[in-house]
């Protein structure tokens, strides 16, 4: 029996490949990690541009907080830097088998694919942070906070001891404990009951188009609706004290980033199954309708709130930059379009070129924006592009 | 309605044979017809042509002697006929009975009218709970391949492209699934069905095709073939030209 068929072939150089490629991505998630910590720390300048009359250095610790948090958040969504794991060591230990590396890399690429559920916590802990400034600023507003915190502890609970497990395949009525499979029907029935009166209600074809999404990111992730509602209320609180606390705007930019972000990373199966089973559907540029017409109204109130104080705070060419930088955002958001197959690593690919939009539009307003506008007629010319009448997009399917 | 397929011909992209060669073939939408064939003859493949899947064929089709685009979708969006997959893809995170009222949705059918073309169905595939309160991620095959098969009948097309029908179901299913198959086939609404399982399929169909090397090597009506030489049944048929 040679080597080949015991499972050991070695393939030379594949060694050198396998750890190269390790290096490779570790170094790009600090290249990131590096252009976050740089780009985020505009929040705490921004502390000591604008004039707090009261609880100013509290609000500037809370900005400092804000910026290690939103990196911390990253870092967290990034399991292979967080900490190694049995597919790291098992991958430099086989590194010179072609076809368990490929496994592996599937592997590690599907775990950075599963990561709503950590940036929701910290993000969750950046808005305590950010409740307790509003606590030291507004006694009044108690009430509100405490709703805050609450839901934020409670998810962090939840999710640390797993008793929530979000985007574990089968929980949603197989494997697991029984009470796993009795949440499962639960959250069936309860999330179905939900819509009932609501999207529901919508007209054909967009009530299940809308339903569907929201169906998916409900029963994938259980308390992304409390976390959304939590957000709402911080944003709530701040509009309340919008005199004292201009500088926080960022966080309703980062609230609308993440509502973004999570609503299209918790829908992602959906899409990938609208775009398999194409016979199923409306034709997608309905499909594509429908999908913007939510991600404005998940972050539509975000996106007000922050243009009017951004106005307000700044002046109009600061406003228009940070505009601008949220549209690019939004835009290689869908950018995803439907009717090709999703590449590993292309949301990483995304978040960096939105990472380098937003450096291009603080460093360089015009040179930026006109980036961000290339961006957005990029995305634009993709959609149209594969925006096809029904069955047209052949390539769609894959030959089983 | 008469679906005539005229010198079609395919090729997967890369492949370095044509999966489908010249095709010639008429389909009587009021009748069961089974195709048969072995493993990668091109039924498959001639199912994903004509609902739309797979663009870049030659040849023509023919729908009431008006020349139709099958590449464009058109068989099922325009002229609703009906469709199941062998491999049958669900949403993960929605129940079956959602999936089936998604479906009908799209289809332009209310609520009232899904559970009411829903009901053959539940008792043919004895549907339990599991439709409503378990995520289809949770199905096991039998359940996908039911559900599939509902959405693929639940508007009630005139016509519908069944690829490996049987396969996954019950055997008490499969016995429901042929009656109701025949009772559609009674007030002329027939199927195009591919399946590896002779005993079901000649239980089933009125005009048999049996595909090998990407063509049509058979076409005609199950009675001829029972008369024809003393092939006696679909089995010994089958033996006797995939043989040769």
């Amino acid at each position: 029996m040679n080597a080949k068929r015991r499972g050991h072939f070695r393939d030379p150089g594949a060694r050198w490949g396998g750890i190269a490629a390790l290096s490779a991505g570790r170094f790009a998630v600090v290249s990131i990690a590096a252009g976050i910590i740089l780009w985020r720390a505009d929040i705490y300048f921004w502390t000591t541009l604008v004039s707090v009359p009261d609880g100013g250095f509290a609000i500037r610790l809370l900005a400092l907080l804000l910026a290690c948090g939103l990196t911390i958040d990253f870092l967290a969504g990034l399991p292979v830097l967080r900490l190694p794991r049995r597919e790291d060591i098992l991958f430099v230990a086989a590194a010179d088998f072609e076809a368990r590396k490929r496994l592996l890399l599937a592997g590690i690429v599907s775990s950075a694919a599963r990561w709503p559920g950590l940036p929701c916590a910290a993000f969750a802990v950046v808005a305590a942070l950010e409740g307790l400034a509003f606590a030291t600023a507004a006694k009044g507003l108690a009430f509100l906070l405490a709703e805050t915190l609450a839901i934020s502890g409670a998810f962090l609970v939840l999710v640390k001891f797993g008793w929530i497990p979000p985007s574990r395949k089968g929980y949603l009525g197989r494997g697991g404990s029984k009470g796993g499979k009795a949440g499962g029907s639960f959250i069936m029935r309860v999330t179905a009951a939900g819509l009932r009166p609501t999207v529901l209600r919508l007209p054909d074809p967009y009530r299940w188009l809308a339903a569907r999404e929201l169906l998916a990111a409900l029963r994938r992730e259980p308390v992304s609706a409390a976390l959304y509602g939590a957000l709402l209320i911080a944003l709530g609180t701040q509009f309340l004290l919008w005199d004292r606390l201009a500088p926080l705007i960022a966080f309703t930019l980062t609230a609308c980033m993440l509502t973004l972000t999570l609503f299209r990373t918790l829908t992602d199966q959906s899409r990938a199954y609208a775009d398999a089973c194409p016979y199923l559907f409306p034709p997608p540029w309905i499909r594509h309708r429908c999908d913007a017409a939510m991600m404005l109204f998940f972050s539509g109130v975000f996106l007000a709130y922050f243009l009017a104080a951004a106005r307000h705070h700044l002046d109009s060419a600061a406003a228009w930059q940070c505009a601008a930088t949220l549209i690019a955002f939004a835009m290689l958001q869908t950018g995803d379009v439907t009717g090709r197959e999703p590449r590993p690593g292309s949301r990483m690919i995304r978040n960096f070129c939105y990472l380098g939009l937003a450096g291009a539009l603080f460093m360089f307003p015009l040179w930026g924006m006109a980036a961000a506008m290339a961006a957005g007629l990029f995305a634009a010319g993709r959609f149209f592009r594969h925006a096809l009448p029904p069955g047209s997009s052949p390539a769609a399917v894959p030959n089983r | 309605m008469r679906l005539q397929l005229r010198e079609i011909g395919f090729t997967y992209p890369g492949a370095p044979a044509p999966a489908l060669r010249n095709v010639d073939l008429e389909l009587d939408t009021a009748l069961v017809t089974v195709l048969i064939g072995g493993n990668g003859a091109g039924k498959s493949t001639l199912i994903r042509l004509l609902t739309g899947q797979l663009a870049g064929y030659s040849g023509s089709y023919l729908l009431d002697g008006k020349e139709a685009e099958v590449s464009r979708g058109e068989l099922l969006a325009r002229h609703r006929f009906g469709y199941a997959p062998d491999y049958p893809i669900l949403e993960p995170h929605l129940s079956g009975l959602e999936m089936i009222r998604m479906v009908g949705s799209f289809r332009g059918m209310d609520e009232p009218a899904v559970a009411e073309a829903l009901r053959p169905f539940e008792d043919a595939f004895e549907m339990g709970d599991w439709l409503r309160d378990k995520a289809c991620e949770a199905y096991s095959k039998g359940m996908r391949k039911k559900v599939s098969l509902v959405m693929g009948f639940i508007a009630d097309p005139v016509y519908a492209f069944l690829d490996e029908p049987f396969d996954g179901l019950d055997p008490v299913s499969i016995y429901n699934f042929k009656k109701l198959l025949r009772s559609r086939a009674a007030r002329g609404a027939g199927v195009l069905l591919s399946s590896h399982m002779l005993d079901a399929a000649g239980k089933v169909g009125d005009h048999l095709i049996a595909f090998k090397d990407g063509t049509a090597a058979h076409s005609g009506p199950f009675s001829a073939l029972i008369e024809d030489g003393g092939a006696g049944d679909l089995e010994e048929f089958y033996f006797r030209l995939f043989r040769t």
